[in-house]
């Protein structure tokens, strides 16, 4: 019999010869065309020759030795880019002085990923606000903020509105620079709440160290008079009080904690975070052990360990009698990190019937040496 | 009538052609797709110290990861040790030992220094009875759960209800993350408020060596199976991941490594009972959160890495594969009330039509495919012509991408140190279209038809920490 299969069609015959062809040869274009575009992030910019010597001479010049001993110098720069030397060094040298200014000015990197943060692509972008930030430039400042409102006016990306802000954080030494970055996060929808905190704890942290604590504090105090309980960025702005180390907050911490209602329980759990982190305000951690809200009553448990031990034993010893499990698990973690002798959670677990409380007394105290 | 059936027989042969063409075409498409987003997503790659100091300073959700352990006692510890040393603010480890008949739990003892603690639980899942659960005097992060056998998502579930955190990250018991995989699976849930699930890459680990639970050096697996499923992890499930999450229709997250929202996870009942409990279980996610109206995100992220280990032997990856196409049966029997449901948009559109048309009818198409062909070569009715179209599409094509996939990851994480290990691989895994793709296929078409068996099939183990140094390289490295 004669072969039935393509004898009868040559028109498919045809069409799936073509398609054949033709997928291969689109498929090894758009192959080869990644190929090429992924060999040099910085190719147009610098070529990596260029690159390598340029950081060669700028380690020489500064009488600095590159950490990246394990790799040799040609990867370090093909593969992360002449900027990532440049962070490099920083990360040995946190002190910019006006020379590494100059001689990072003096190529033409900047021009080039000012450009490609205007790419359509969010990774091109993301990319080139990572690099500038980088390269710390303190005039790059109001590039970040400009990049940041387009980001946010076109609903872009979350991740490169978040590297922007982060990358303008990190520049942020005027109470001009707070403010703006207060007001981008303010009309942010697009990152996390946990995230807008660590953004201000950068700027705050970067204004500490050119202005000085007390100046520093005078902004951020400023800040919290100025922003509405009720904006969500105000728990990020509380939060951050703490890991600052602003001990002159409490008084307004305070204030807030008392102003803030049932329905603004996150405002309280941000205050008693802070309280903890300072090591202040044991008034309202202990106020906060019988608030009606369990998250309030579970975060005053936890940070009650920050506060000296035996004003908190009563209260503490209430909580494992609590009706929410965290508020439980957290007094007794509490109690157990006070009480290293175990007595107290062990008179705790003896003194009730119940066994909530007793469950959880145990299993603290299981965590306690010879206490199995 | 033999006519007709002959006629009927030469259509299903261009229609089997024309599905190896429109499978090509797409497996080409989700390749340079995913080759080109892993490039953008490297490229604005935070690095470690930025990111180490962006999730301290910031307010990161703690994590409880669970690690559920069924006779895993060759590699828990290194499994628990690569957890225990990953960075993060703040993180538990739950190990899950689900009624191991060998010394998985006496293994644990011993190394983690455990002492029996009766932790109250707060039971809202279901799962068999927890016998006992011991916590760590050596690392006060860890905890040890003892329970009666009952299955992996059993297992998971009482994990689960013994976890403090708000996010639940679940991983398997011969995997090894690295030491920034939590920091970088982390840093998403802050970056994007509406993401409520996120699954990390998982890596081929055969090969490699691995030292204090930490991957030390990347080497390339001798065997052939092992070298073919590094290719099938890049091009189908990496690639593919990374290709259905950006339409926003991402239905697996990797039972090897995923991070949960907790509270999610309790209101969908937790994990059920199957044999694909990874993806069931996201399936009832995306279709919790359409109707209740929650905004949310299921997201796939090339940079987090979780090592794992893949069969060495036939035997075992053939149960593996059989599992795997229960798994997917079973999960859109379950969940077939979204297909080409309006409600449910691109899921049910797309998602649900390819996972049923490419996934789950797959091996039949491409098994009576071949078989039909070899009668109809035997009899005489194929030309030449044909028969080379069809080889090119069932079986060249396939294995140029297999090498385009080894040689483009290669390029964008470059973790191999060698390359002629890049060579070794990307030139074993273009056999898998010769000979290993068609006996999975058949393995995956039994899975299909026994769908409703539930036994597990666990592979065989072999330890992690073996150096595939030789003595000189040892005293040289």
């Amino acid at each position: 019999m004669e072969p039935a299969i393509f004898n009868d069609g040559p028109l498919i015959k045809m069409v799936l010869e073509w398609t054949s062809i033709i997928m291969f040869v689109i498929f090894f274009a758009i192959f080869t065309t990644l190929f090429v575009l992924k060999q040099n992030v910085e190719r147009k910019a610098l070529s990596v020759e260029d690159a390598k010597n340029y950081y060669l001479n700028f380690l020489h010049d500064m009488g600095q030795k590159s950490s990246w001993d394990f790799m040799p110098i040609n990867s370090v720069v093909r593969r992360y880019g002449f900027t990532a030397a440049i962070e490099d060094y920083y990360n040995n040298r946190p002190i910019r002085d006006a020379r590494v200014t100059e001689l990072i000015s003096s190529s033409d990197i900047v021009a080039y990923y000012q450009k490609q943060a205007k790419s359509r692509s969010w990774a091109v972008r993301s990319f080139a606000y990572l690099q500038l930030s980088r390269l710390g430039l303190p005039g790059m400042k109001q590039f970040f903020y400009a990049s940041a409102d387009m980001e946010q006016i076109k609903k872009r990306s979350e991740k490169a509105f978040a590297i922007c802000l982060y990358s303008a954080a990190l520049l942020c030494d005027t109470p001009e620079d707070f403010k703006k970055i207060l007001a981008l996060l303010q009309k942010d929808q697009m990152i996390s709440g946990g995230f807008q905190e660590g953004i201000l704890v950068y700027a705050g942290k970067t204004l500490k160290s050119s202005l000085g604590d007390d100046k520093a504090f005078t902004i951020y105090q400023d800040a919290l008079h100025d922003i509405p309980p009720s904006e969500p960025v105000m728990i990020a702005l509380v939060a951050a009080a703490g890991k600052l180390g602003f001990r002159q907050v409490e008084q307004l911490l305070g204030y807030l904690y008392e102003m803030a209602g049932e329905r603004q329980a996150i405002l309280k759990v941000a205050c008693l975070r802070s309280f903890g982190e300072l090591k202040k305000g044991r008034m309202f951690v202990e106020r906060s052990l019988t608030d009606a809200d369990w998250r309030v009553r579970s975060t005053g448990a936890r940070v009650a360990i920050a506060f000296v031990w035996d004003e908190f034993i009563k209260p503490l010893k209430k909580c494992l009698t609590d009706s929410n499990y965290y508020v439980r698990l957290n007094a007794a973690r509490s109690l157990a990190g006070m009480d290293v002798e175990g007595s107290v959670l062990t008179q705790a677990m003896n003194d009730t019937d119940d066994l909530y409380s007793k469950e959880m007394s145990h299993y603290a105290l299981s965590g306690l040496p010879g206490h199995a | 009538m033999l006519k007709e059936v002959g006629s009927f027989l030469i259509i299903y042969q261009y229609a089997i052609l024309t599905y190896f063409l429109i499978l090509s075409g797409v497996y080409s498409g989700i390749l340079i797709y995913a080759f080109h987003y892993m490039r953008n997503s490297e490229k604005s790659r935070i690095d470690g110290i930025t990111l180490k100091k962006l999730m301290f300073n910031s307010n990161a959700r703690p994590v409880s990861v669970l690690i559920p352990a069924y006779n895993e006692e060759v590699n828990i510890l290194q499994t628990v040790s690569s957890t225990i040393n990953c960075e993060h603010p703040e993180f538990e480890v739950i190990v899950i030992n689900d009624g191991s008949t060998d010394a998985t739990l006496q293994t644990l003892q011993v190394a983690l220094e455990l002492v029996m603690s009766s932790k109250p639980i707060q039971k809202v899942l279901q799962y068999e009875k927890i016998r006992d659960v011991y916590i760590s005097r050596k690392y006060p992060n860890v905890i040890v759960v003892d329970k009666e056998n009952g299955g992996k998502a059993d297992a998971l579930n009482a994990g689960m209800d013994v976890s403090t955190y708000p996010f639940v990250c679940a991983i398997d018991a011969d995997s090894i993350l690295e030491p920034d995989a939590l920091l970088r699976i982390g840093n998403q849930f802050l970056m994007d408020k509406e993401l409520v699930a996120s699954g990390g890459s998982v890596r081929v680990l055969n090969g490699c060596e691995v030292k204090d639970g930490r991957v030390v050096r990347i080497r390339a697996p001798h065997s052939i199976i092992e070298c073919v499923q590094i290719a099938e992890y890049l091009r189908g499930f990496m690639a593919g991941r990374v290709t259905w999450q950006s339409m926003h229709s991402l239905l697996i997250i990797s039972g090897a490594f995923g991070i949960f929202r907790k509270d999610l996870l309790q209101k969908i009942g937790g994990y059920r009972k199957t044999v694909g409990e990874d993806m069931d279980l996201v399936v009832r996610l995306h279709r919790y959160c359409i109707l209740n109206k929650i905004k949310y995100r299921v997201a796939f992220d090339p940079e987090p890495v979780c090592w794992t280990q893949v069969p060495s032997d036939f035997l075992s990856l053939l149960r593996q594969r059989n599992r795997w196409q229960r798994g997917l049966v079973d999960s859109m029997w379950h969940s077939r009330g979204m297909f080409f449901n309006p409600r449910y948009g691109k899921i049910g559109f797309v998602a649900f039509p390819y996972f049923f048309f490419i996934e789950t009818l797959g091996p039949l198409v491409e098994i009576t495919g071949y078989f039909s062909l070899a009668i109809f070569w035997i009899l005489g009715w194929v030309s030449i012509e044909f028969l080379i179209l069809f080889f090119i599409f069932a079986v060249l094509w396939g294995a140029l991408l297999n090498i385009s996939a080894v040689l483009l990851d290669n390029l964008i994480s470059r973790r191999y140190e060698k390359s002629s290990d890049v060579a070794w691989v990307a030139a074993y895994s273009a056999l898998e279209f010769f000979g290993y793709r068609q006996i999975v296929d058949i393995e995956r078409l039994f899975g299909t038809l026994f769908a409703w068996r539930t036994h597990w099939g666990h592979a065989k183990r072999k330890a992690m920490s073996k150096s595939d140094l030789t003595d000189e390289e040892k005293v040289t490295h």
